[in-house]
């Protein structure tokens, strides 16, 4: 069953771009903010399970810097080589400057 | 069985390719920094968006660390202490043309290797890339290639005749991302072969390539890309040797296949790189990516290699099962003697549904050489109704050397049948019992066992290949026997 | 829920949850000498061995973090107490020892332990009673502290040790009951047993665990066992733990000159496991042969690790080790075989055959062969299929309800290994749980 559960505050991307958010047990999530929106994905990269939130990221488009897999972070969709497949992406939404993730 | 004396050990004096020749070279510097990349892609008359490629790769490069996970054991590599570009003068500054002023040495060394280089003394059936140190020197067949619109070349030709086939699958395989020794290629490749096969297309000939080192202090990076567009076909073998010297020289080349709806690349290789004397002394490091991508449906990719060289071996021909019904098929036979060390295999990535891949690895170690092999196999979850086939046969001849075999299977989906086996044991004493009973002497009954052994793989090579190759490990396994 | 640095930890921390100092220092008061500076040394190579990260070849497959080891804290040593009700089946043993959250107890239900035939005895006394046996095996060669972080963790922060031990030439007729059952949280079991079994003796053991579904444990458990000369021992491990416990295992056996271990493993409980045993034949004409079945089915991961090490010539070992993933379950399996150097003669096989009965469901085989000696024979094989569909439609060709005819298979596939296992009502619980994940 789904649940909103709170992730960060909206003044924690006045400079940074991106959170790793852990909600326990394997739950952990990328938080990205590009152009004032904000995109959840799973923080763990589909070639080799590692964790991948510190890659590089060029626009909407996020490197896993271990093997140099990419993904959309908006549809999850694997763009290149190793990843297998895409990454688990989640609703995120804004509710008094704190940022939600639905899981 | 007798104990065989020490003394007929095998020592690399057999080595025939270990012959240095002296022809005058244009060189690069020693070490590695940005102008030296600089200065390869000048070299080239490469294009802006290449040296921007090649700089991307050597920042990456420098963040990384180099992989120590495999079972080998070597010495730190001073990537500083490395010739990144070694030329002989008469070709580095001016493009060969289809009559190629070959400085006369280097035709002498080819024409003692046994590889036509020039047009007149081509083989029949078989067209040739000769590559000396950074450079390819000559090509061979190209009309006839050109009537079917091949297209096989040098890459550094390639980028300057056909940038724009080439920039759309250069590093589509293998990213410069992918592992320490394929960010520095990608950064210092020098030359290799292009390949393109039009749609439809079955290539009258087969291509090879033939890798020769020679200047003292360089690495080879060599890049090779084939592409078969849909429903064509290409069987390539790529050769290699270098002299022998008591320093050892690194081999770090990429290779990216990629095969389109039904097209078939069949890809070969004998690799006899100089492997150090009986101490372990000097011989080759040879760290490859080689890469097959089945884009397509029902493409088909086949890696077969013969390693009986290089000090160290750490190489995974690998297949990408992309397209629905594609198939992969790795065959390989890996000789360890004196102090080789070699960990080598496979990667099966079944991504399409009803994909096949089939593996065949036979190893044989001898005296103090560690050879493992190492492979893949993945289905991932939305892969239907794939099978894979493995077997991991290792034969010990003495009881000085070792065999592994660390095969990892991941399965994800409920239709994928997997099977592997894998045994290790010596050279089978009753086999040559039964030959030399029948009047056969050691060493020959000794051939006879270890063909029988390979005979799998060496049905996948064309037959001038074949025999090349049976040729080659009798030469290895000489005086090995205990 | 918090936010946590970005960069992933490459190197842990030594500390694993709450086994800190402070807590060691707590632990083993009282006890003998010989086995404090046992402990003490345990402390000390865990304190030098970095905690576990993904990043390790060990834990790749098998995130750390699915262990919640600050959600407990490290119990106090258990104490001996009277044998309660007697259990179901206490009457086919010699010895029955349980282990529950209260304490332990030793019934000697033949008087085989009065007559001398066998030692059970808590490893305090065991240092005082055969000090000599404690001090050579105890840590000893067949797991010392420095094997894996988890076996020095064991050796420092133990909260129940056992002694069993089989007199040279006794068989002992009906052997022993090793029953470990938890219930409440927060305590962590940290159990380490010892089994020595002398020349030529004879005995058999079933360890078997369990805890109520939703209880959350954890067990950080080792056994070493020792095979002298020509002993020989049947163990079954029957783990059933509850699907909130956790569990580590690292469990070895030596097996000397002409003895033999007849092990098997069944794994069907824990949420998440990883567990690695083996034995190491090291005198000549020693046989080890170890079976495993498994079942992890909803989110279940279990993660084994065999290991057949052959340090001497003439030696002989078997591995079969089947099992099936449903659902989300991801079942890892490694198997090694090595052949040190000399160990010529050597014949040793291992096969590992796994069953995809869902998508979505993973398993991963790794079967190894290290080999360092020439003259021997050592093969592995490893299979991943579904049930063969051809079987399937045959026998529902002949009348068979599509479910009846799976669960008929699925028989047959556990049956290869269950058919071995020496006490009946083992097998029926095997068969139970395979059909309760089926759904039938």
């Amino acid at each position: 069953m789904k649940q909103w559960m709170e992730a960060a505050d909206v003044s924690d991307f006045d400079k940074i771009d991106r959170k790793l958010v852990d909600f326990g047990g394997l739950q952990q999530i990328g938080l990205f903010k590009v152009d004032d929106e904000y995109f959840a994905i799973s923080a763990y990269c589909t070639h080799q399970q590692v964790q991948m939130v510190h890659g590089y990221l060029d626009g909407h488009e996020l490197m896993c810097p271990l093997h140099g897999a990419r993904y959309d972070i908006r549809s999850g969709e694997a763009l290149a080589l190793p990843a297998m497949g895409p990454v688990k992406t989640f609703n995120v939404r804004i509710e008094e400057n704190k940022i939600l993730i639905e899981i | 069985m007798a104990d065989i004396d020490t003394e007929s050990k095998l020592i690399d004096d057999e080595y025939k390719y270990g012959f240095v020749t002296d022809v005058e070279m244009d060189q690069a510097p020693k070490g590695l920094n940005e102008d030296i990349i600089r200065f390869i892609s000048g070299k080239k008359d490469e294009p802006e968006w290449m040296l921007e490629w090649r700089m991307k790769a050597y920042r990456w490069w420098l963040t990384k660390e180099e992989p120590r996970w495999a079972l080998l054991d070597y010495p730190e590599i001073d990537y500083q202490d490395i010739r990144y570009y070694a030329a002989p003068k008469k070709m580095s500054d001016r493009f060969k043309g289809e009559d190629g002023e070959l400085d006369p040495e280097v035709k002498r060394a080819f024409d003692k290797l046994g590889i036509p280089v020039q047009e007149q003394d081509a083989l029949t059936g078989v067209a040739v890339d000769a590559v000396f140190d950074s450079v390819s020197v000559a090509t061979t067949h190209r009309k006839v290639l050109e009537e079917h619109g091949i297209i096989f070349c040098s890459i550094s030709e390639a980028l300057r005749e056909h940038p724009d086939l080439v920039r759309k699958y250069l590093g589509s395989v293998v990213p410069f991302t992918d592992n320490y020794f394929a960010s520095l290629n990608s950064a210092v490749f020098t030359d290799g072969s292009f390949v393109y096969i039009p749609p439809g297309v079955r290539c009258p000939v087969e291509l090879s390539t033939y890798f020769r080192i020679n200047a003292m202090d360089t690495g080879q990076f060599e890049r090779t890309l084939i592409v078969a567009d849909k429903g064509s076909y290409v069987s390539y073998l790529e050769g290699c040797t270098a002299p022998m010297r008591d320093t050892n020289q690194l081999h770090a080349a990429v290779v990216e296949l990629i095969a389109l709806e039904d097209a078939q690349i069949k890809y070969a290789t004998i690799q006899n790189w100089y492997a150090g004397d009986a101490e372990g002394k000097g011989g080759i490091y040879n760290f490859v990516t080689k890469r097959g991508h089945c884009r397509g449906r029902n493409a088909k990719i086949s890696w077969t290699q013969v390693e009986a060289g290089a000090a160290i071996t750490w190489k995974y021909p690998s297949c990408i099962l992309q397209g629905d019904g594609s198939t992969g098929e790795f065959y390989s036979v890996a000789v360890t003697n004196n102090r080789m060390q070699a960990d080598t295999g496979t990667k099966m990535i079944h991504i399409g549904n009803n994909t096949r891949s089939t593996i065949v690895s036979k190893g044989i170690s001898a005296d103090q050489s560690k050879n493992t092999y190492r492979g893949l196999v993945q289905i991932m979850p939305t892969a239907k109704n794939c099978r894979n086939y493995s077997i991991c046969d290792s034969m010990l001849v003495g009881s000085e050397c070792s065999a592994n075999t660390v095969p990892y299977i991941e399965a994800e989906n409920s239709s994928a049948i997997v099977e592997h086996e894998a045994t290790t044991s010596r050279i089978s004493e009753d086999q040559l019992f039964y030959i030399r009973s029948r009047g056969i002497d050691e060493e020959s009954a000794i051939n006879l066992v270890v063909n029988g052994f390979c005979k799998e793989v060496f049905k996948q090579l064309p037959m001038e290949f074949a025999v090349e190759a049976t040729k080659l490990l009798e030469m290895k396994l000489e005086g090995s026997i205990g | 829920m918090a936010t946590i640095d970005i960069a992933p930890e490459r190197a842990a921390n030594a500390v694993v949850g709450r086994f800190d100092e402070t807590v060691f220092n707590e632990c083993g008061k009282g006890e003998p000498a010989l086995l404090r500076a046992k402990r003490e040394k345990g402390f000390h190579v865990y304190e030098s061995l970095p905690g576990p990260t993904s990043f390790d070849e060990e834990w790749r497959r098998t995130n750390p973090r699915l262990f919640p080891f600050e959600d407990f804290r490290v119990a106090e040593a258990l104490p001996r107490i009277a044998p309660g009700e007697p259990g179901a089946h206490d009457d086919s043993f010699d010895v029955v020892v349980n282990v529950g959250d209260d304490g332990y107890s030793i019934h000697d239900r033949t008087g085989a332990v009065g007559e001398g035939k066998v030692m059970v005895q808590s490893l305090a006394e065991a240092a005082e009673s055969c000090s000599e046996l404690i001090e050579t095996h105890l840590n000893g060669a067949a797991l010392p502290s420095d094997w894996d972080k988890f076996v020095a963790l064991n050796d420092a922060f133990w909260n129940f040790g056992l002694l069993i031990y089989v007199p040279p030439g006794v068989e002992l007729e009906r052997g022993i009951h090793l029953k470990y059952m938890m219930s409440s949280g927060a305590g962590a079991l940290v159990p380490q047993v010892l089994i020595v079994l002398g020349e030529q003796s004879k005995a058999s053991v079933l360890e078997s665990m369990s805890s109520p579904e939703e209880a959350a444990c954890i067990s950080i458990a080792t056994k070493e066992i020792y095979l002298q000369p020509a002993a020989r021992l049947n163990l079954v491990t029957h783990q059933e733990w509850g699907r909130g416990t956790c569990q580590i295992a690292n469990d070895m056996a030596r097996v000397d000159r002409d003895a033999q271990i007849d092990w098997i493993t069944l794994n069907f409980g824990t949420g998440v496991s990883k567990l690695k045993l083996g034995s190491d034949v090291c005198g000549s004409g020693a046989c080890a042969e170890l079976d495993g079945l498994f079942f992890c089915n909803e989110k279940q991961h279990i993660d084994q690790k065999t290991l057949q090490i052959h340090s001497a010539p003439h030696t002989y070992s078997r591995l079969l080790y089947k099992g099936a993933v449903q659902d989300e379950g991801h079942s890892v399996y490694q198997g090694v075989i090595q052949a040190r150097p000399g160990a010529v003669k050597v014949d040793a096989y291992q096969t590992n055959n796994n069953l995809v009965l869902s998508s979505g469901a993973k398993a991963d085989t790794i079967p190894g062969l290290l080999i360092d000696a020439d003259d021997l024979k050592c093969s592995h094989g490893a299979t991943i299929g579904n049930l063969d569909p051809d079987q399937v439609f045959y026998m529902r060709s002949r009348g068979l309800a599509e479910a009846d005819a799976r669960r008929l298979l699925m028989r047959g596939f556990y049956d290869e290994v269950a058919d071995r296992i020496p006490y009946s009502w083992v097998r029926d619980q095997v068969h139970r749980h395979v059909d309760a994940r089926l759904g039938v």
